[in-house]
């Protein structure tokens, strides 16, 4: 009964630690800020516009790309169009909260995810205007 | 002077007694033997020594305690060690053949705590296990490369949003306003809030 025990544990550690292997999904979507006036934005980037506006009311706000990226330790490159590359890494996932690491060079940025809100990266500059990468919990 | 068959035979009649001879020789003997009263004699004679000679070192040797000898000879016998791989080939063959019911058992009670564990965790953790259960973004640390001049300034909105701006012109970011909001990072090139 011990060695059986004894077996069944050495079994599920390799195991356990297999299942608990952290991934978290995060959305991240770039987006191009410039000055031009734009008709109409939709309502991401309107509430994107209204965050920024402490810093930068831009007058367009363009979404590049997005994508919902598997975040572990491993760091995952994200190529930006202006040549630049942002990584991101899961630093820890303690009782839930995931905190993440971003690099887009020169900056290297720890931050906790939230339920609520988005983290907005600025990413340097790209044409005209200002690249930024946002990430938040994906929709859905 | 003795006859001739005797005089094949005497030389054989000692092994005959000590049961050296084969099954042919043995015959032969037995058929002289049976004709020749004096090497018949003779072969009584050797058994009858024979025997003494058998009582006396019996004598001799029940004088001597025997009851240890046999602990004390395999107390002398080192085992040979098998090598490791047959051994544990061993084992593992013996494992199987004799408890094989305690191997199903282990794995069946190891995949009952797995599935237990993992319904646990989807059940129990279901809310924040995807690490969000913060409820806003926080910015924990904003760094820039020392050879960067650029000065990191980071926001937060009411609504959650964290915002980390990598403005070039430190002057520029100092003057931006709004100061009461920003957590400007007092170092120029590293912080932590």
């Amino acid at each position: 009964m011990t060695r059986a025990l004894a077996l069944s544990a050495a079994l599920l550690v390799p195991l356990a630690a297999l299942a608990q292997e952290a991934v978290v999904p995060v959305q991240a979507d770039v987006v191009l800020g410039t000055d031009k006036v734009a008709k109409d934005l939709t309502p991401p980037m309107k509430a994107m516009q209204a965050a920024l506006a402490k810093k930068k009311r831009y007058g367009t706000l363009q979404l590049l790309s997005s994508q919902v990226l598997k975040v572990s330790k491993k760091s995952l490159a994200l190529a930006l169009p202006n040549q630049k590359s942002a990584e991101l890494s899961l630093e820890s996932l303690e009782a839930g909260v995931a905190t993440v690491r971003v690099k887009v060079p020169p900056a290297d940025t720890t931050s906790k995810l939230g339920a609520e809100g988005s983290l907005y990266v600025h990413a340097g500059k790209h044409e005209t205007g200002d690249l930024w990468l946002v990430l938040s919990r994906p929709k859905g | 002077m003795k006859n001739p068959a005797r005089k094949h035979f005497e030389p054989k009649l000692s092994p005959y007694v000590d049961g050296e001879l084969s099954p042919e020789e043995r015959q032969e003997v037995e058929r002289h033997l049976a004709v020749d009263k004096e090497s018949a004699a003779q072969v009584a004679d050797f058994r009858a020594a024979s025997g003494l000679v058998r009582l006396a070192l019996e004598a001799e040797a029940d004088k001597e305690d025997w009851s240890q000898f046999a602990n004390q000879v395999l107390a002398r016998v080192t085992p040979e060690k098998a090598p490791f791989f047959e051994r544990l080939s061993a084992s593992v063959s013996e494992f199987f053949e004799y408890r094989r019911g305690t191997f199903v058992a282990a794995m069946a009670g190891a995949a009952a705590a797995l599935t237990v564990a993992v319904l646990g965790m989807r059940l129990l953790g279901a809310p924040s296990a995807d690490g969000y259960a913060n409820p806003k973004v926080e910015v924990q640390l904003v760094s820039v490369e020392e050879s960067s001049t650029a000065h990191p300034v980071v926001l937060e909105t009411d609504k959650g949003d964290a915002i980390i701006w990598v403005g070039e012109d430190e002057d520029a970011a100092k003057k931006s306003g709004e100061h009461h909001e920003e957590l400007e990072i007092d170092q120029p090139h590293q912080g932590e809030l």
